[in-house]
């Protein structure tokens, strides 16, 4: 070796060493973060786990709850949230700051409504964030689950060990089986090669052999999803399509059985079940109360979005996942109505934590605009349209959507059942 | 315009007078008890200058103290006063650590306060974000706005930019896309393109960008005395700072031991360049001298009142440290103690 490939190899490992150290990994990468992250070894104060939350939820959101909108962040700090002014992030699970909405407003008929914002979401427990256990529903509605239980372990498992091996068209998934390489809840997530493994979509839990989470529930249906790169993000112009695949219904039945099952009082709306032909048909050519024009080529409406027939096929579900609004396709029959195309799954500007304003009152849309207290509209301004928000905060429940309904816009329901 | 809702005047203890020698003695106990119990807190790792540090009180109204959670910090140097940003108000408190004065519902504000900035001659600089908009209102040292600021001659490579912190710094107005295009901007107070930084490039984070999950958020900015900015970013445990020469130095790892980075948030610096870095997860504040080694910490996870939840922006003015938390617990007020 001459000298000059000497001075090389060394100037380049000095570089290797002096040169800032920046991981190349994301915290979470698709399984279980590191350690330290969630954990205090040597000087926890929690009571369990060595967590350094005061509870599970609280030490999710030091990260996931900090100061503006992110990939990561699914919880407004109530210091950006002043009256008037929506939670930031519009990830497709929502922002539990909704749960710190309330809104008192005069509705069309009778006297003072308040809309409590424990009305809008999954009340997870987090007490450093000030979220605090469901007063209305001691229970998980359609399920037993205690309610003072639930946090954001409930759902996800926060060390990630639900696993998909095998190939994109064929995936496999367990607890084990290959070390887990990175996120698999992506359009531009690696495939696993051979000996290798991606994460569960969102980590969350699909396996009896996960365990359960805070609640005790156990999950045995796997969440079949892939959301764009970009998610994140302002539906101003485009939207963001979630692809969802099989078990999303299901997963959800874990905690509400008896929102699921035909025989059950409870059960109000069929899910997991096909559109067919005539729903199809509905939801292809619904663009707004008394429009009926529109094809199936650019049916597709992020806020009532579908499940994509039963797949697991993650190569298809990549290809159905976008954040500039490539992909218009509206459903074929085979495709499903699920939970989620009714209901965020973290929270939602609205009651029952709906997807869009489904209990206030007959038009979601007044005037040809959104609703608020602070509209130039003198119609959309009223207090039963607006309901206690602002512009802003309704605009916001719909992701930042371009109002694109009709000028005076019945409940979205009508994207399935067209009876306005 | 809020009226200034502080009374400043003579306080006594509860208001009652003291005049019997065994009151006087009393009085001395209870001043001597007072102090047992802010006791120096424990600076095991103590070095350099820095030798300790106390709990003094939170940042307090007539009520008591101010049940802010996670609320933005920043300070005017010139009158010692620190300035609160939450929930679209500004409230301003003097050096000993009482509300003297509010602001934020001027007609002229539009949008959400996310940050303040004061300069050296009173004039408040306010970051507005509306929807996906952002601008600086100039206010006058009572808080009643008098203009956008109109920023010019941002280049090409700033289009994206979206601040999320302002900082006043030697007539300069530092702004710090900690969020979207991770860049700094550095503007004159009428808004004219001074110098720009590509943190991301910088630091070599570009290769996370557009990587869903991997992008390296940047938790916290500030800017000291001689213009040196100072970044955090958690998810690779660092710190960083930028001299204005364009120069990187950067430090800490990953670890739960004290001087290790779990989660970090906000950062600052001292006059003597000692860095203050909150670490959210640990519940600290962890400080380090201007060679970045570690000196102590304090706080730590607790219901004493000088213990940290959650701690999250900062700063360090006069010998004081300021630490926002979460559950409620305010802002709390630290004197540093040097050797």
């Amino acid at each position: 070796m001459g000298t000059r490939k000497v001075y090389t190899a060394l100037i380049a490992l000095f570089a290797m060493i002096l040169l800032p150290a920046t991981d190349s990994r994301a915290f979470h990468s698709g399984g279980v973060a590191e350690c330290t992250g969630c954990h205090h070894i040597h000087d926890a104060s929690s009571s369990s786990s060595l967590l350094t939350g005061t509870d599970i939820s609280s030490t999710c959101l030091n990260c996931h709850g900090a100061s503006g909108a992110s990939s990561y962040r699914i919880s407004t700090p109530d210091a950006d949230m002043p009256a008037g002014t929506p939670p930031g992030n519009r990830t497709p699970g929502g922002d539990f700051g909704w749960l710190k909405k309330t809104y008192t407003y005069s509705p069309r008929t009778g006297t003072t409504s308040v809309e409590a914002g424990e009305m809008h979401g999954h009340n997870i427990v987090a007490a450093d964030f000030g979220y605090v256990a469901d007063s209305r529903n001691t229970t998980a509605p359609g399920g037993n689950m205690d309610s003072a239980q639930l946090s954001c372990n409930s759902c996800h498992d926060n060390h990630g060990r639900l696993r998909r091996t095998g190939t994109d068209a064929a995936p496999v998934f367990g607890i084990t089986g290959a070390p887990i390489i990175g996120s698999g809840s992506y359009k531009n997530s690696s495939v696993p090669a051979a000996g290798q493994a991606v994460g569960a979509y969102r980590l969350l839990r699909g396996s009896t052999l996960q365990g359960a989470g805070s609640g005790g529930k156990t999950f045995n249906v796997v969440f079949n999803a892939v959301a764009p790169a970009t998610y994140n993000r302002s539906e101003a112009t485009t939207h963001t399509r979630v692809a969802y695949g099989r078990g999303i219904s299901d997963w959800c039945a874990t905690c509400h059985p008896d929102m699921h099952t035909a025989t059950s009082s409870k059960m109000t709306h069929p899910v997991n079940q096909m559109l067919a032909t005539v729903v199809t048909n509905i939801y292809n050519k619904y663009r707004g109360s008394g429009n009926a024009t529109g094809t199936t080529a650019t049916a597709y409406d992020s806020i009532v979005p579908f499940q994509s027939d039963n797949l697991i096929n993650y190569t298809t579900l990549k290809a159905q996942a976008s954040d500039d609004g490539s992909v218009k396709s509206g459903p074929v029959g085979s495709d499903r109505v699920m939970c989620l195309s009714c209901h965020r799954a973290h929270a939602s500007g609205w009651e029952y934590m709906t997807r869009w304003n489904a209990t206030g009152n007959e038009f979601i849309a007044v005037d040809g605009v959104w609703p608020g207290t602070d509209s130039p509209s003198t119609v959309a301004s009223q207090a039963k349209y607006a309901q206690g928000r602002t512009v802003a905060e309704t605009t916001k429940a719909y992701n930042d959507k371009t109002m694109v309904y009709a000028s005076y816009q019945r409940s979205l329901c009508n994207k399935c059942h067209a009876k306005d | 315009m809020k009226e200034n809702k502080i009374h400043k005047g003579n306080r006594t203890l509860a208001g009652k007078k003291h005049n019997c020698p065994l009151s006087v003695i009393m009085y001395a106990i209870v001043i001597f008890l007072f102090s047992i119990t802010t006791l120096l807190i424990p600076a095991p790792h103590a070095r350099a200058d820095i030798g300790g540090a106390y709990y003094l009180y939170n940042l307090s109204d007539f009520s008591g103290s101010v049940p802010y959670n996670w609320a933005g910090l920043s300070v005017d140097r010139g009158q010692n006063e620190i300035y609160v940003v939450y929930k679209n108000d500004i409230e301003v408190f003097n050096e000993k650590g009482m509300k003297i004065y509010s602001f934020g519902d001027d007609e002229k504000i539009s949008g959400v306060i996310y940050d303040v900035a004061v300069a050296g001659d009173g004039s408040i600089f306010l970051l507005l974000h509306e929807e996906d908009n952002y601008s600086v209102m100039r206010c006058n040292y009572r808080g009643e706005a008098e203009h956008n600021i109109k920023f010019r001659d941002f280049p090409a490579e700033y289009n994206r930019f979206f601040p999320a912190r302002i900082f006043y710094r030697a007539d300069k107005l530092y702004l710090a896309d900690l969020m979207v295009s991770k860049k700094v901007v550095v503007t004159d107070t009428d808004g004219n393109f001074r110098e720009g930084y590509d943190v991301n490039s910088l630091f070599g984070l570009d290769e996370f960008e557009n990587k869903p999950g991997q992008e390296k958020d940047i938790a916290g900015f500030s800017v000291d005395h001689k213009g040196n900015m100072l970044f955090t970013v958690p998810t690779i445990s660092r710190a960083f700072v930028l001299a204005p020469d364009r120069s990187v130095r950067s430090f800490g790892e990953s670890g739960n031991i004290p001087g290790k980075f779990s989660v970090v948030a906000g950062i600052a610096a001292d006059d003597a360049g000692n860095i203050y870095i909150a670490d959210t997860l640990k519940s600290v504040v962890m400080i380090f001298n201007k060679d970045f080694k570690f000196i102590m910490e304090l706080g730590y996870r607790g219901d004493k009142p000088e213990n940290l939840i959650a701690p999250r922006s900062m700063v360090v003015n006069n010998g004081n440290l300021y630490v926002s938390q979460a559950r409620k617990r305010g802002v709390s007020v630290y004197k540093i103690v040097n050797n």
